[in-house]
């Protein structure tokens, strides 16, 4: 099965240099829209979200995230986000589960 | 407290007492599974962060690679590049349980190839680019597979906080406040009895002696 790219188009260009097909995606339908392709099809194993529009549609990233079949979904960040500090991934979890590990 | 409202029988303290017998085991059975989550998942989380962290480095060193990539051939020559790989990498996803959940184990197989456009139309900016992307690529299946452990354990472990502290807390207090109120109100109902037989013993033998004395 295949990696596909889903988010911002630098991230969906710099992973088609290594042959990971991307759906470029800004908005939240766009990506609900990529996302429900991805969720059908049979042949992909991982699906990498950036974050700029995972943050779009945050309730349904976190209950994919949780879901256990294929494909898995995660999110990566994108160019702009990446400078930023990000929170730990505790406390991403605490946030989302309302679970302090 | 509240307690269950069912009439104060022997039978029904019997049910009582097995259904409170029947909570106490399932809430040492949960609390078993919680604290096997909670090891694992502070295992999982703590591998994970590691790697997250290490794949964010590559993922920002690749951006920039691209950047610089794009800026020297233009953001169409890089696409047409991208045009020519062919091959990528391949994963199996299967899955083993922890506890009851469903935890993915990913293999990864295959790659891109080292060289799959012309070098004679791009420039070592791209090869940059690409090769910073491999890095992050190869190890996405790892890091996919740790995420979602983490996700679907954290997930699990908050399912079952929740079952133990409804058992701790709400079902078996309920029943043992039932069971003590069955098992007074059946004593209570002994002591009515045995007072009102002495009763009767006392009437029934003074009865007795009035009737002889006659």
């Amino acid at each position: 099965m295949k990696v596909l790219v889903i988010g911002h188009p630098s991230a969906v260009l710099g992973f088609s240099l290594v042959g990971v097909h991307g759906q470029v995606a800004t908005t939240a339908e766009e990506v609900t829209q990529a996302l429900d392709e991805a969720l059908e099809a049979p042949d992909v194993g991982i699906v990498l979200v950036t974050e700029d529009v995972a943050g779009l549609i945050r309730p349904r990233m976190d209950q994919l995230k949780l879901r256990g079949s294929v494909p898995l979904v995660i999110e990566i960040p994108g160019p702009e986000d990446i400078q930023t500090s990000r929170p730990s991934l505790n406390k991403v979890i605490q946030q989302a589960i309302g679970i302090k590990i | 407290m509240a307690r269950i409202n069912v009439p104060p029988t022997r039978s029904n303290l019997l049910r009582m007492k097995q259904e409170l017998q029947f909570a106490r085991e399932g809430y040492d059975i949960l609390d078993r599974k919680r604290e096997v989550l909670t090891t694992e998942l502070m295992r999982v989380a703590r591998d994970a962060e590691a790697l997250q962290r290490k794949v964010w480095d590559l993922l920002a060193a690749a951006y920039q690679a691209l950047e610089k990539a794009q800026m020297t051939m233009g953001r169409e020559r890089v696409e047409w590049a991208a045009l020519a790989v062919n091959k990528t990498i391949e994963v199996e996803v299967t899955y083993h349980g922890v506890m009851g959940v469903p935890i993915p184990t990913i293999q990864a197989h295959g790659g891109p190839p080292e060289m799959p456009y012309s070098l004679g139309d791009t420039t070592t900016t791209l090869d940059e680019a690409s090769a910073a992307f491999r890095e992050v690529l190869n190890r996405v299946p790892e890091l996919a597979e740790l995420m979602v452990s983490v996700w679907r354990l954290a997930g699990e472990l908050r399912k079952t906080q929740r079952r133990v502290n409804a058992l701790q807390y709400i079902f078996i207090p309920e029943y043992e406040e039932t069971v003590s109120f069955i098992e007074s109100s059946l004593d209570e109902r002994e002591r009515e009895e045995t007072f009102r037989l002495k009763w009767l013993k006392n009437k029934l033998e003074k009865q007795g002696q009035s009737a002889e004395g006659r």
